[in-house]
């Protein structure tokens, strides 16, 4: 079955900086695919082609299985999402989500039924008649969403919609956008550099950088498994040593091609057991996170992150020197 | 905390606002006056100066002209500068410092070189020179069009808007026209007011285009100074009234636009 979005070896240089290096990503229908990576990855500059607002210098965009590389925005079907919201400010929340509707010229009545289904379905009923200015940036948000969604595109670009509102709103929205894109089954892809946000609220994540993509899969696989430094350094906070580091803490022969040794905060435990491996370090300081709290130890010169769940007995105290283990299965070899 | 500050802004503002008000108030009751030469006080108080200034034709037609040359700059430049700004600040942004030059060009250049500059390029030619005129300021307001709805277009976030209009299918003229142009209203409204009042008492570049031939408020003001004060003084004081109507109403449409914003941005 072939992919309902099929990115082909698609490049894009701005001047002399490539931006896109022939990338290559399929979206299967009704899935959440999120691009993850830090400022300047290139993954907004994607989604931009996507949506036909860039275009590309080589390579091809396929939706629904036709080619879209050379078709104008206003022809690929595509709904978006703005970081900015990208309101229109002389229009009421109404009007916004009608827009796209009254430039399609459909009967006013048709427009009327589509605009107040939207707006219930993004929890926006009495808000129908404010202003931009009037609406909280949550609301706002929420408005964009209906007006990209009130268009039935075959795919929904979300470029850093949530990167403008607080730590609440935004969890709130994260949620509601995952509700209304499965109960939709729209295919959506979803731009962010908040790597909690992007396992939080999707099917498959990329990680890019650099103008590739570093890694893609499940959020859990992405997590558990990276297969490239800069993957586990950007996702979570994993320990990233290098073999020489890693031999010295961990007591291990240096393997071939290794490149860094990663390990995830939490995978630390308090209590050894057979085929373990034994830590010894002095704690430094300690930083509560609501359910976990996570500690950074002094290993000799070596310095460990290690989480605990805040439900544990054991509780550690700056200065404490503490003994802690690790299954050396949670030792991940790199070898990009 | 109440600031301790004492009353010495207050007095600095107090003498400023003397030094600024006190001639207009002098003009004032000078109009005022039939005689007032060599006493501390008016001699004598009178309405007819206001009386023959309103029952001029002469007047009327100066005013009719600084409207109708005035309207017709603004509406000039305002219709031709904001498809450009839009234009560039949409698609091109690289433009915009080039943009900004040119626009600061009418200050470097003093309105008597323009006008001779004017004179010496179209004086001979068949072209009616109150269309000179018109050109002549319709570069003089460039600077105020571009700066006000260059800075009403940024405040709307013009990129993603037009783009998010674009993904919904509009043309780049239909969001130039359903979205721009009435998001950026008040910041043209407020540009065209200011210009409207530069271009209502510029003086220097009518004169020198046109002079008695097509007398404005300005001109007519300097050839009646000749004449009479009492009713050049009626003059001036109907001229500082007008300029304080739009001058009012532009501060009432900036005060609106700073309100909106400080509420936008007090929402949770």
């Amino acid at each position: 079955m072939s992919s309902y979005i099929e990115i082909r070896n698609v490049v894009k240089s701005f001047g002399n900086n490539t931006v896109l290096k022939h990338i290559n990503l399929d979206v299967n229908e009704g899935e959440m695919v999120t691009l993850l990576g830090p400022s300047g990855c290139g993954k907004s500059t994607l989604l931009r082609a996507i949506a036909g607002l860039n275009d590309v210098d080589e390579g091809s965009v396929f939706i629904d299985g036709k080619d879209v590389t050379n078709v104008d925005v206003r022809q690929r079907q595509v709904g978006m999402v703005f970081q900015s919201y990208a309101l229109f400010p002389n229009m009421t929340a109404a009007q916004n989500v009608a827009f796209g509707l009254s430039i399609k010229k459909l009967p006013k009545e048709e427009i009327r039924k589509k605009v107040a289904h939207m707006m219930a379905l993004v929890g926006l009923e009495g808000k129908e008649n404010q202003r931009p200015s009037q609406l909280s940036g949550g609301q706002q948000q929420r408005v964009a969403l209906a007006r990209a969604l009130v268009m039935e595109p075959k795919v929904l670009l979300l470029d850093e919609p949530l990167s403008a509102l607080d730590a609440q709103i935004r969890q709130n929205l994260r949620v509601q956008i995952r509700e209304i894109q499965q109960d939709m089954h729209i295919t959506a892809i979803f731009v962010t550099h908040d790597q909690e946000e992007a396992m939080a609220i999707s099917d498959r994540v990329c990680v890019m950088h650099g103008g590739i993509i570093a890694q893609e899969g499940a959020p859990e696989e992405l997590y558990k498994l990276p297969k490239t430094e800069f993957v586990a350094r950007f996702i979570g906070h994993y320990n990233v040593y290098d073999p020489a580091q890693a031999t010295t803490l961990l007591n291990l022969p240096a393997e071939s091609g290794c490149k860094v040794v990663a390990i995830r905060p939490e995978a630390f435990t308090l209590e050894g057991g057979e085929g373990k491996i034994h830590l010894n370090g002095k704690v430094v300081r300690s930083s509560m996170l609501g359910s976990v709290t996570r500690y950074q130890l002094d290993c000799g010169t070596i310095p460990v992150n290690l989480e605990l769940l805040n439900h544990d007995t054991r509780h550690l105290n700056i200065g404490e020197t503490v003994d802690f283990y690790i299954n050396n299965k949670n030792v991940l070899r790199i070898h990009e | 905390m109440k600031s301790k500050t004492g009353i010495g802004p207050k007095v600095i503002v107090g003498i400023l606002m003397v030094y600024l008000f006190l001639p207009f108030f002098i003009t004032l009751v000078y109009s005022l006056t039939d005689m007032w030469n060599i006493t501390v006080l008016p001699e004598s108080y009178t309405l007819k100066f206001y009386v023959e200034m309103f029952t001029s034709e002469r007047f009327w037609m100066a005013i009719g002209r600084s409207i109708f040359i005035s309207t017709v700059s603004v509406a000039l430049a305002v219709l031709v500068m904001t498809p450009v700004v839009f234009a560039i600040a949409a698609f091109s942004p690289k433009l915009e410092s080039a943009m900004k030059i040119i626009t600061l060009l009418p200050y470097a250049i003093p309105g008597v070189i323009s006008a001779a500059a004017l004179l010496r390029a179209y004086g001979g030619t068949d072209l009616p020179m109150v269309l000179v005129l018109a050109g002549a300021y319709f570069v003089l307001v460039m600077p105020l069009v571009y700066s006000g709805i260059n800075n009403a277009m940024h405040a709307i976030d013009i990129v993603p808007v037009t783009e998010a209009a674009r993904v919904l299918g509009a043309s780049t003229w239909t969001t130039f026209l359903r979205i721009i142009v009435p998001g950026i209203a008040p910041g043209i409204l407020v540009s065209t007011l200011l210009s409207f009042s530069t271009l209502f008492g510029e003086f220097v570049v009518a004169n020198l285009l046109i002079g008695g031939s097509f007398e404005t408020v300005q001109i007519y003001l300097y050839l009646i100074m000749k004449q009479t004060g009492h009713l050049s003084s009626a003059v001036v004081v109907i001229y500082v009234f007008i300029m304080t109507v739009i001058c009012a109403a532009v501060m009432k449409l900036s005060s609106g636009k700073k309100e909106h914003k400080q509420l936008k941005e007090e929402k949770p």
